[in-house]
């Protein structure tokens, strides 16, 4: 019980901290320290521009061969051999959906990111600054949609190994008959 | 009788483009050209191929970070046929080499864009 309330202020305390951030002037001294680092920030960003996108395209790459190549042939072949494939026909739709969604996220992560990039931080620190919360927020989300990729991809093995034990068990059933 | 205004204007706007045949070509060609590539551009960035687009400025370089195209000629397991359990081990080995690849990277994990990363979290909070 006890966790749970520390656990609930823990998430309150983060939210108006994320809240506080995002809508409260920024200090002086705090916008003085984004036009000195401008420079070595601008430098980060766009070496993770760089890094996101290559990381994109092969995980995307991936993913992709995963759908269509491995999923979608395998239900196909499944449901031509009249075989119950429903369970994975269902997280195949899933992984589709959750496929959509990473391009999705990331396709917003990267505009976000590209106009982040033209700010001058320099002249517009707190335009600068506000972008940068909003950019790291979109990219959490993409972290999730991959998390969540990855997880559909596992419930499409368990269900694979079920359906190959069920198999394997049916067979050795209909020869021992 | 004279003609109406209208038709009298009608009639000197198409004198007016018989005489000039070639420049009004030129013009409608340039235009639908214009209006073909602003479709074509729309659609690239609406369709999210610009993310993917690694030959734009600024990612120079970025093909030898990439995967090898080869990494996933391997990856083919047929549509058609009958299921054996052997056919079904091939599908096993294929997939888990892949969930492997999946699960070996944690990819858009970190907080690089944290303030505190990058070096301009508020001075206050120090």
């Amino acid at each position: 019980m006890t966790g749970v309330a520390v656990a609930g202020m823990t998430l309150l305390m983060s939210i108006s901290r994320v809240h506080a951030d995002s809508h409260t002037p920024l200090s002086g001294s705090h916008k003085q320290q984004i036009i000195s680092n401008c420079t070595s920030v601008k430098s980060s960003l766009n070496q993770l521009h760089r890094s996101d996108a290559s990381l994109r395209v092969n995980r995307g790459q991936m993913y992709e061969v995963v759908g269509t190549k491995l999923m979608a042939r395998l239900n196909g072949r499944l449901v031509a051999n009249r075989l119950d494939a429903s369970t994975l026909v269902s997280t195949a739709a899933r992984y589709d959906t959750a496929l959509l969604n990473f391009r999705d996220t990331y396709k917003r992560y990267e505009e976000q990111l590209s106009t982040l990039l033209r700010v001058d931080c320099t002249k517009q620190p707190e335009t600068f600054y506000r972008a940068l919360l909003d950019v790291r927020a979109k990219r959490t989300e993409v972290h999730k949609s991959v998390t969540n990729l990855n997880s559909i991809m596992s419930d499409y093995h368990q269900d694979f190994i079920d359906f190959s034990n069920e198999y394997e068990t049916a067979t050795k059933r209909i020869s021992n008959d | 009788m004279t003609e109406p205004k209208e038709t009298q204007s009608e009639h000197r706007l198409v004198t007016l483009m018989m005489k000039h045949q070639l420049t009004v070509l030129i013009v409608l060609t340039i235009v639908i050209a214009l209006a073909f590539t602003s479709i074509g551009l729309w659609l690239y960035n609406k369709s999210g191929t610009a993310q993917i687009d690694l030959s734009r400025p600024g990612y120079e370089g970025i093909g030898k970070e990439l995967a090898d195209d080869s990494e996933y000629k391997n990856v083919d397991y047929s549509a058609s046929g009958p299921i054996t359990s052997e056919t079904l081990h091939e599908f096993e080995e294929l997939y888990e080499a892949q969930l492997e690849n999946a699960m070996t990277i944690d990819a858009f994990s970190g907080d690089p864009l944290s303030p505190q990363s990058l070096g301009i979290d508020s001075p206050d909070d120090k």
